[in-house]
């Protein structure tokens, strides 16, 4: 709705309005005044009034209440409701300066940026409830967690961060939104102000996952299995309303982004020429539009049965029906994440090759059909259920999907043989990432087998197994892309020795934790155990120490972008020598991205001696003046 | 030249990995098996991992080669061609060609084989399967107990008084396996899904309130969970706080030891009722 | 040179109104067409726990009044929508159209106090759910409604060519559609 209001007032009349507080800050404080009306309006109308305060019911609402107050409180208020009913609103958009990152803006890169430090917030958070695991899991009895339901809490907080808040979002609303628009030479975003609030969504999704545990412990894992989800405490009423805020963000994104890349395209940024993020970013949407949907109705009627409390999913009812329609969305959800990772592969690569995009059609077609086939292979999640022929053609698609994957890497071989290859930290990232995925897709192949998959299904087999495919494509690749975007983003360089060590010292330590889990699944470790019979604790321990390492590698990549960040070297406009439009401005972009409309007049894949400047500035007087400085074609520099 | 020499390099790596893969796949990569699907599962597992030896090493190898053969090095600004290559028939060809080639091998075997193989010894009709020895297996939060109805045995303990299942050596059993509760108190359906997972044995079922599944499998080695912790019953499903410890010992046994433990047992069962 | 400029003038939203507003409706599209998945859940989970049964204590008459009151709303609402587009401003008509909304969520509310089946009985389930959502999407439809009328007290409809006006009809339309089908699928199949 409103979204033709997406220019801020900028009336010159109109004195740029300062909020008495904080956004974020008052973001809390009304998302704390909501949460108490909506809890108290439940208690009134309560019929039972030896309830204490907060019950299932009235968190529920008032979790609800608190998301508007919080949403409302960091400027949706102003910013959109406002104008939304048609009141005038005195509310002008920061343009420059740190404050612009902590409130609602409608300006993409803004909102990218917001996105990214969320799921890097998240990352954190959750890393660091990974790392009291493996704490735990040193010993082969209980320490430093007193109950087995506050480990297998944090088992869940840990995967439903990750997942939800950091794989769903760092490549998709991060650089989704932060690149897409200027890669596809547009000046803005098809739904700037939706996109605005649903941002928001995140932190307020990572907070209540993470503190759910003031409702009680919950033990499912991010899974939520019926009917063990209903019994648990209230805990995991916090996990469907965190899971249903993540999710509603992951959801405008991706409209936001396939509307976007359906018509904001600059002229000449045909679908031949549309860059393969883009196209990572339109079929990965498809996938969000179609599956997200689903989940969330699912995980609406978990929150009922555990609520109100209904039957659907349990013995009386059909407890498979829950998972069918978990995993109907789970495994299409991997997709979700990997799907931009195999698409940015290919960005990166031929640039750092300066060679052409080897088979471009190939790495298309493979996205596409990764996509499609991703709808077909939920049940093989689900082989311990199964005892006859329907196994077959979920094994025979599990297989397939192996096949379009393929393609990624056969384009970024064929593009990389013979090429000037430079190795540089993206790259060098971006190679690592495909050794993991490769590692975690070779190990794929052994539980797509059903045979194997019902000894291996559930131990540390599999959990190695996503591991590797989660952190090896979104983690490796995201690094990648923050330090080949780097200075775009924010006009300065890293250090290419630190960005070179940290990553080799990431790539030492992720192997050294995660490829043991394998060793440990084959020999008899299953999931969701902080306590494991004796044999298994030597090699427990020893993945510890490596997962210790692991979480300083992180940090120190952390410290070292955040340095880079405010400290680096000037960069300039294009350091990479690249030929897609976002290095065809200045570092960092203006507020519309380009000074004048650009127009994409050749590939954006194909080097070579005499290959043209992709990007133009066509509007006419930049024409003009470059014909006045005789110097035709050159594109200006913003 | 560059490409021969590659493929010479990776046919004479992928050779050396695959000699040194031989010594897993002797000492049997899945640690220890103990039952006729084990065997299965531990074929299935040697022939795709010899499968995948030569894939892995292509693409390892590339990475290398071009880390190698086609770096460049820093502050050198080598001279772009006219033209690069954009695509190759054969590379592309022999990619799409030979990825489809492996997984439809994949599909036929071990995938279809291995399943089809299971699924005739799953049959409750194969002559194997009917005389095989019954046991009621019941996952309750959090226990699993082992009940024999040809012996009349409702509930199987060892000399600690935990639950415990024992089998005679090569012999067929038929596990009927259900999730509810017969202790409690009130509503003995309430009960949540849970895995049967025998690690020796290469398999597991999931269990699901509702449903009574039925899993044939015959144990093929004496063995006890003394002698390694591998031969044990295991939840593998998360069904909450106290599944780390829904475990129980299984020992494997001679046909004598077996009728020996089984009037043991019985002994036992009339003596406290 | 000439043909390039001629292509970017009707190439980005910026310049073409046209383009601008076929975004905004194709958004809009893609939402409500999104929001028919859970739609499509709800109706597999009504066949598979209770097939075709309706119980007979769930008063039939009541919900039918619901879906009617909607469907009136749907007509007129859908009426605003595409006057909006062909740069009509039919506004006033929202509160007819409003109003019918909310006297679909009094008959729907009235007939949820009635437990007409426990929860605990299947039917009972599927019918709070199924309703429960359609509810939910009618309160969304309807702030939505509310914005278009207030915003018509202080803003020229014209301004913004009439897309906020069609923007809430037509997700209002769509969430009749939702409402309509949701008591089909629970009473008549």
């Amino acid at each position: 709705m409103a979204q033709t209001l997406s220019t801020p007032s900028s009336s010159p009349d109109l004195k740029t309005h300062r909020a008495s507080m904080p956004p974020v800050l008052r973001g809390f404080l009304w998302a704390a005044v909501g949460f108490l009306v909506f809890n108290m309006a439940v208690d009134i109308v309560d019929p039972f009034r030896g309830h204490p305060f907060v019950t299932g019911p009235s968190a529920t609402l008032g979790w609800v209440g608190a998301l508007l107050g919080w949403l409302l409180g960091v400027g949706a208020f102003e910013g959109v409701a406002l104008p939304l009913f048609g009141y005038p609103s005195r509310w002008r958009e920061r343009t420059v300066g740190w404050r612009r990152y902590f409130e609602y803006s409608t300006d993409h890169k803004v909102i990218g940026l917001q996105y990214l430090g969320s799921a890097m917030g998240g990352f954190l958070i959750a890393g660091l409830v990974a790392l009291l695991m493996r704490w735990e899991l040193m010993s082969d009895h209980l320490t430093i967690f007193h109950y087995p339901s506050n480990y297998l809490t944090a088992v869940g907080i840990h995967g439903t961060i990750m997942m939800f808040s950091v794989a769903n979002v760092a490549l998709l609303g991060g650089f989704g939104n932060y690149m897409v628009p200027i890669m596809i030479g547009s000046r803005g975003t098809a739904f700037p102000k939706l996109s605005g609030i649903s941002v928001w969504l995140v932190p307020a999704g990572i907070l209540t996952v993470l503190f759910s545990p003031l409702l009680g412990a919950w033990t499912t894992g991010w899974r939520g299995y019926q009917p063990l989800a209903s019994q648990d405490p209230n805990g995991i009423l916090f996990y469907y309303l965190g899971v249903a805020a993540l999710t509603t963000s992951t959801f405008i994104v991706a409209l936001n982004m396939v509307t976007t890349i359906m018509f904001r395209r600059a002229p000449g940024m045909t679908w031949g020429r549309l860059p393969l993020f883009a196209w990572g970013q339109v079929t990965v949407g498809l996938l969000v539009l179609i599956w997200i949907p689903e989940i969330q109705a699912t995980f609406v009627m978990g929150l009922l049965e555990k609520l109100v409390p209904f039957n659907f999913f349990t013995a009386t009812g059909s407890v498979l029906s829950y998972l069918e329609l978990f995993w109907i969305f789970g495994h299409p959800e991997v997709y979700m994440i990997a799907v931009p990772v195999f698409a940015l592969w290919n960005e990166i690569i031929p640039v750092m090759s300066q060679k052409s995009l080897f088979a471009r059609e190939w790495a298309v077609i493979g996205l596409v059909f990764v996509m499609l086939l991703s709808g077909l292979v939920w049940a093989h999640h689900l082989f311990t259920n199964m005892r006859n022929s329907e196994i077959l053609p979920f094994a025979f698609f599990t297989e397939m999907i192996s096949i379009p994957t393929g393609f990624a890497y056969m384009a970024g071989i064929g593009t990389m043989w013979k090429g000037h290859v430079r190795l540089t930290t993206p790259m060098l990232l971006v190679l690592m990432s495909m050794f993991n995925f490769l590692i975690g897709g070779l190990t794929g192949v052994f539980l797509a087998d059903p045979i194997v998959n019902l000894q291996l299904h559930d131990t540390f087999w599999v959990v190695g197994h996503f591991h590797y495919t989660v952190i090896g494509s979104i983690v490796f690749t995201g690094l990648a892309a923050v330090y080949y975007w780097l200075p775009k983003m924010s006009g300065r360089m890293y250090s290419e020795f630190w960005g070179k060590f940290l990553a080799i010292t990431l790539f030492i330590f992720f192997n050294g934790t995660f490829s043991q889990f394998f060793l440990l699944g084959l020999h008899g470790m299953n999931r969701w155990v902080p306590a494991y019979p004796a044999y298994l604790q030597p090699m427990n321990f020893e993945v510890s120490i490596f997962a210790f390492l692991l979480g300083f590698a992180f940090v120190g990549h952390f410290v070292h972008i955040i340095w880079a960040w405010r400290k680096g070297a000037k960069a300039p406009d294009n350091p990479w020598q690249a030929r897609t439009p976002e290095w065809f401005t200045s570092s960092p972009p203006p507020r519309e991205n380009f000074p004048v409309q650009p127009e994409i007049v050749s590939s954006l894949y194909i080097y070579g001696a005499e290959q043209p400047v992709s990007v133009h500035m066509s509007a006419e007087q930049e024409l003009a003046a470059a014909r006045d400085s005789g110097e035709g074609g050159e594109y200006p520099h913003g | 030249m560059e490409s021969i020499v590659f493929g010479i390099v990776w046919i004479v790596l992928s050779a050396i990995v695959e000699w040194l893969a031989r010594i897993p796949i002797s000492h049997d990569p899945l640690y220890y098996t103990a039952s006729n699907i084990g065997l299965m599962v531990e074929h299935a597992f040697d022939f795709i991992l010899v499968v995948l030896i030569p894939i892995f090493v292509f693409v390892v190898l590339g990475f290398v080669w071009t880390m190698v053969r086609f770096r460049v090095k820093k502050g050198e600004k080598p001279q772009l061609p006219k033209h690069w290559a954009r695509s190759n028939r054969w590379f592309v060809g022999v990619w799409v060609i030979g990825s489809v080639v492996v997984n439809l091998l994949f599909v036929l075997h071990p995938t279809t084989t291995a399943t089809e193989h299971f699924f005739a010894l799953e049959q409750p009709s194969a002559p194997q399967n009917r005389h095989a020895v019954v046991v009621d297996v019941t996952a309750r939060q959090w226990e699993w107990i082992f009940s024999y109805p040809q012996y009349h045995l409702t509930q199987t303990l060892n000399a600690n008084g935990q639950d415990m299942l024992e089998l005679p050596v090569n012999r067929t059993v038929k596990l009927v396996l259900r999730s509810y509760d017969p202790f409690h108190t009130y509503d003995q359906y309430a009960d949540v899904i849970h895995s049967f997972w025998v690690p020796s044995w290469g398999i597991k079922e999931d269990v699901i309130p509702g449903e009574t599944r039925i899993l044939y499998i015959k144990p093929t080695k004496i063995t006890s969970f003394a002698q390694n912790p591998m031969s044990r019953v295991q939840c593998a499903e998360v069904c909450g706080p106290g599944h780390p410890w829904m475990e129980a010992p299984l020992n494997v046994v001679s046909a004598s030891a077996f009728q020996h433990w089984i009037a043991q047992q019985q002994a036992l069962q009339s003596s406290s009722s | 040179m000439a043909s390039r400029n001629l292509a970017s003038t009707t190439e980005t939203i910026e310049k073409n109104p046209v383009l601008r507003r076929k975004m905004n409706r194709f958004g809009m599209s893609v939402f409500i067409l999104s929001q028919l998945v859970p739609l499509v859940v709800l109706i597999d989970m009504r066949y598979l726990f209770v097939g075709t049964y309706v119980s007979p204590r769930a008063s039939q008459a009541i919900a039918l009044i619901a879906a009617v009151f909607m469907l009136a709303s749907l007509v007129v609402a859908w009426t605003v929508k595409s006057g909006a587009a062909h740069g009509e401003n039919r506004t006033p008509r929202l509160k007819l159209a409003g109003l019918l909304g909310v006297l679909a969520l009094l008959v729907t509310f009235y007939q949820w106090s009635l437990r007409l089946s426990p929860t605990t009985g299947r039917f009972g389930e599927v019918y709070y759910t199924m309703t429960g959502f359609a509810v939910f999407y009618a309160v969304v439809g309807l702030v939505g409604l509310l914005s278009a009328l207030s915003r018509a007290r202080f803003v020229d409809s014209a301004s913004d060519d009439h897309w906020h006006v069609e923007a809430v009809s037509y997700l209002w339309s769509g969430i009749a559609v939702i409402w309509i089908v949701t008591y089909i699928t629970l009473f008549w199949v």
